[in-house]
């Protein structure tokens, strides 16, 4: 393997870590919120789950990253031999997502955490907490898109 | 198709045909009640009494249905399953839930007063079982403690009763802590008789002294934080816990006894809903009456009428009370007049579920739920972006539909996503998204190769990934142009210069900006300056725009600018509709990596790997439905509130609310759809 396609793998580890933490906090934060609610009204059970979901996607979307990290390289067959630039190049693709994905979740898990507390009082306004936490959802997309096109677009495995 | 106009309905009657006026109100449903204003000799009512009463009634009302619903899971609890009685009790159905019922206002009366009297009856009988039932749990919970401070002492083959003093001994008995019994031990006099046994955190303890010495061991065990027993029963440790079992025996038998007595009752949990719904409306018609203005012996009453159901409310009015004066007029200037949106069904599904989380329209202000719907429905299927996601969705919507025929609108949530799903076969097909399988696969049956026909752009294909998320930014700007363009027409009124210079010159941009890239095309070269001119004529109508009305030559400067910069807004507007670009691709692909990861499971375990293969697919591509669709409704709302209404809808209107449009648990049909349906 060279130092290239070793890099490319770090920056797939990094882009599925640190999304993936990130998810982790906020849907953490926004279900202990949630169990708290449960356990006084288990029948907001779904639209408290609904909420804790939503920081989850994050984590999908550094996944996404990584597997087309794998993809370009060819972790599934046999491994293309990349540059170090290519592989550094794709290692900075990866950081977009990774680092917009671990903040935005954890800020939006706290968003949905009180958004949580929002149903536990008026749960027919679930539907307006969904939408307050997808607001912050709004950057860790741009963040993939930027990821995205820049691990997608470029030929890395010709890249000297 | 729009905000429907009103009427104001004033009415005079004789107070003794309130209560038929008011019920053929809420029959009708064409109502909203006012505020009436201030006549002389004449009141508002104060009508708390009545009304405490209602919500009382309600109240008990809450009440059944919560116990019933305790009930349920107790006796799933208490039942024998092995038991076929006692099995069917558990499966006993209750069904607390909205019931897809279309009832008449009469029809509800006629049902509730049939067997209210009974209906009440049987809540203070659950009220009763309820009382019964805590009684029980608190007196459980304290025979259970008893249990366990007895149990302490159950070494001892003593009456409670025997530890008492005698002429010459002392008795003590008790509980010593365990850091404490060595010093009780050997503070003891030599004299003294005692016996131990291991409790709990420390020891039982039964201590025979002298007289004498009575006093002396008192200090000590006192000193040891000795605590004595509180018994004193004429019986055994022992006796005493047989009989505390035998009593919790009894009393877990008679709550189990109660428990399914209240099942029973299940059967009467539809006839409780109506009976709440009939109450929930009696409290609005209280809420209606309390802004009536009243003399001794007439009110008067003012509400708004949609103009289309004047005409059967007023009819009906005619007929309830012959003897009432009947007036309707057109709104004044600066009434707050309550803003009632008719659309077809379709377009109402959006709106109802859309808008309507947003903020209603003001009264003769514009109806966006159609431009609302038509966007909706189009940037749906572009964030969901797979045909297979979008069949299933439309056959589930549809099909359900069908099979339950939901009354009155309570079903526009599902058509709604019924139509998005066609949205999304649509955009699916565009992009060639079946289940997320790659064309390699799709090419190599029939089928597959006729739904790639279909293909337009391939986002997993190189460059054409740009095509699409060019796609997604010129699908922002014609919703953007659209918001401005709705604002511009709402002004040509009240002032059209505003409108013409500050909304439709961005049109004009957005055009000359369209054509422009257009001719990047080889096919539209000649455009290209064309589109360039245009763009550049609806900057400087921005800027004169920023002039507009303004004396002082600095603030027109400013106004300029503040208009120019203000491109710099709606050009990150546009950036925002990346979102459906960046949705789009993330359900593809992660139906694409399922697929993968199907395919190694396959290879990797030969045979059995089909079984879990499988299990990947049908998990993982629910779960991949499940949160796209949920990032797609929130993320198009959000684009529909945040993008599109700043440009041009403030949803500042206040509901056309009627009297007898509530209900909780059954529906009431009303007089509004019927005129419009019949035209």
């Amino acid at each position: 393997m060279t130092l290239g396609t070793f890099l490319a793998i770090v920056g797939a580890a990094i882009a599925a870590g640190l999304a993936g933490i990130g998810s982790a906090i906020g849907v953490g934060k926004a279900g202990q919120a949630a169990s708290g609610v449960i356990s006084e009204d288990p029948d907001k059970f779904v639209k408290c789950l609904i909420l804790e979901l939503i920081p989850g996607t994050q984590g999908i979307y550094g996944f996404i990253i990584a597997f087309l990290v794998m993809l370009k390289i060819n972790v599934f067959g046999s491994m293309v031999a990349l540059s170090t630039n290519a592989g550094l190049s794709l290692l900075a693709a990866s950081l977009p997502i990774a680092v917009t994905g671990l903040v935005s979740a954890i800020h939006q898990g706290k968003v949905a955490a009180s958004g949580i507390a929002l149903v536990a009082k008026k749960p027919e306004e679930s539907t307006k907490a969904i939408i307050l936490s997808v607001m912050v959802e709004t950057y860790a997309l741009l963040g993939l898109i930027v990821s995205f096109l820049s691990v997608f677009l470029p030929d890395y495995a010709s890249m000297i | 198709m729009a905000v429907a106009k009103m009427k104001k309905l004033t009415l005079v009657a004789h107070e003794t045909d309130k209560r038929k006026i008011m019920k053929a109100l809420t029959g009708l449903g064409t109502v909203e009640v006012s505020e009436s204003g201030d006549y002389q000799n004449a009141e508002k009512k104060d009508n708390a009494v009545s009304r405490a009463e209602t919500e009382k009634k309600l109240a008990r009302l809450n009440f059944v249905f919560s116990f019933l619903k305790e009930i349920r899971n107790q006796v799933k609890k208490v039942a024998d399953k092995s038991n076929a009685e006692q099995k069917k009790l558990a499966e006993e159905p209750l069904d607390l839930k909205r019931e897809n019922r279309l009832l008449d206002y009469d029809e509800l009366i006629a049902e509730v007063t049939e067997n209210e009297f009974d209906l009440f009856e049987i809540v203070g009988r659950l009220e009763e079982a309820n009382s019964r039932l805590t009684d029980i749990r608190t007196e459980i919970t304290r025979l259970n403690n008893l249990y366990a401070q007895v149990s302490e002492y159950s070494s001892f083959d003593i009456r409670f009763s025997q530890i008492k003093d005698t002429k010459y001994t002392a008795m003590f008995a008790g509980m010593i802590a365990a850091q404490n019994i060595e010093a009780v031990r050997k503070g003891l006099p030599a004299s003294a008789g005692y016996e131990t046994a291991p409790a709990g955190n420390g020891y039982a303890a039964v201590i025979i002294v002298h007289k004498e010495d009575k006093e002396a061991v008192a200090k000590l065990l006192a000193a040891n934080d000795f605590s004595r027993c509180p018994f004193d029963f004429d019986e055994t440790p022992a006796e005493t816990l047989d009989h505390i079992s035998e009593r919790i025996g009894e009393l877990s038998a008679a709550r189990e006894e109660l428990i399914v007595q209240s099942v029973g009752y299940f059967r009467y949990a539809s006839d409780f809903k109506s009976l709440y719904d009939y109450y929930y409306l009696e409290l609005a018609k209280l809420d209606a009456l309390a802004k009536t203005t009243n003399t001794r012996h007439a009110f008067v009453m003012e509400a708004w009428v949609p103009a289309d159901a004047e005409e059967v409310t007023v009819g009906k009015l005619k007929e309830t009370a012959p003897g009432a004066l009947i007036v309707t007029a057109d709104p004044k200037e600066g009434e707050t007049v309550p803003s009632y949106t008719r659309n077809s069904k379709i377009v109402g599904a959006f709106g109802e579920n859309i808008t309507a989380l947003f903020g209603h329209p003001k009264y003769g202000g514009l109806d966006p739920n159609p431009f609302v719907a038509l966007f909706y429905f189009i940037f749906f299927g572009f964030m969901l972006s797979d045909a297979g996601y979008g069949v299933l969705m439309t056959a589930a919507c549809f099909i359900y539909l069908a099979v339950k025929k939901p009354v009155k609108r309570s079903g526009s949530f599902l058509l709604m996503f019924g139509l998005c799903g066609i949205s999304t076969i649509l955009w699916g097909a565009f992009f060639g998204g079946w289940f997320g399988i790659e064309p390699q696969y799709l090419e190599a049956n029939s089928l597959g190769r006729f739904l790639l026909n279909f293909k337009v752009l391939d986002p997993l294909n190189g460059s054409q990934a740009l095509v699409m998320f060019g796609l997604a930014l010129g699908l922002g700007a014609v919703q953007i142009a659209a918001g401005f363009f709705l604002n511009g027409i709402g002004k040509l009124k009240t002032n059209p210069l505003d409108g013409i210079f500050n909304d439709f010159s961005w049109v004009i941009l957005f055009l000359g900006m369209g054509i422009y890239l257009a001719g990047r095309l080889p096919a539209f070269a000649a455009a290209s300056k064309i589109g360039l001119y245009i763009a550049l004529a609806g900057v400087g109508m921005l800027v004169l725009g920023g002039m507009l009305g303004k004396k002082n030559p600095i603030k027109m400067l400013m106004g300029s600018f503040k208009n120019i910069y203000g491109i710099v807004g709606v050009f990150s507007d546009i950036l925002s509709y990346a979102r459906l670009f960046g949705l789009g691709l993330t359900t593809g692909v992660i139906a694409m990596v399922l697929n993968k990861i199907a395919l190694i499971v396959i290879g990797m375990l030969p045979g059995i790997g089909y079984v879990f293969a499988v299990i990947v697919l049908a998990v993982g591509h629910a779960f991949n439905i499940f949160i796209n669709l949920l990032g797609a409704y929130v993320h198009n709302s959000r684009l529909q509130y945040v993008e599109f209404f700043s440009k041009f809808y403030t949803g500042e209107g206040h509901a056309f609310n009627p009297l007898g449009g509530r209900t909780k648990y059954v529906f009431l049909s009303d007089k509004l759809e019927t005129k419009s349906a019949s035209r």
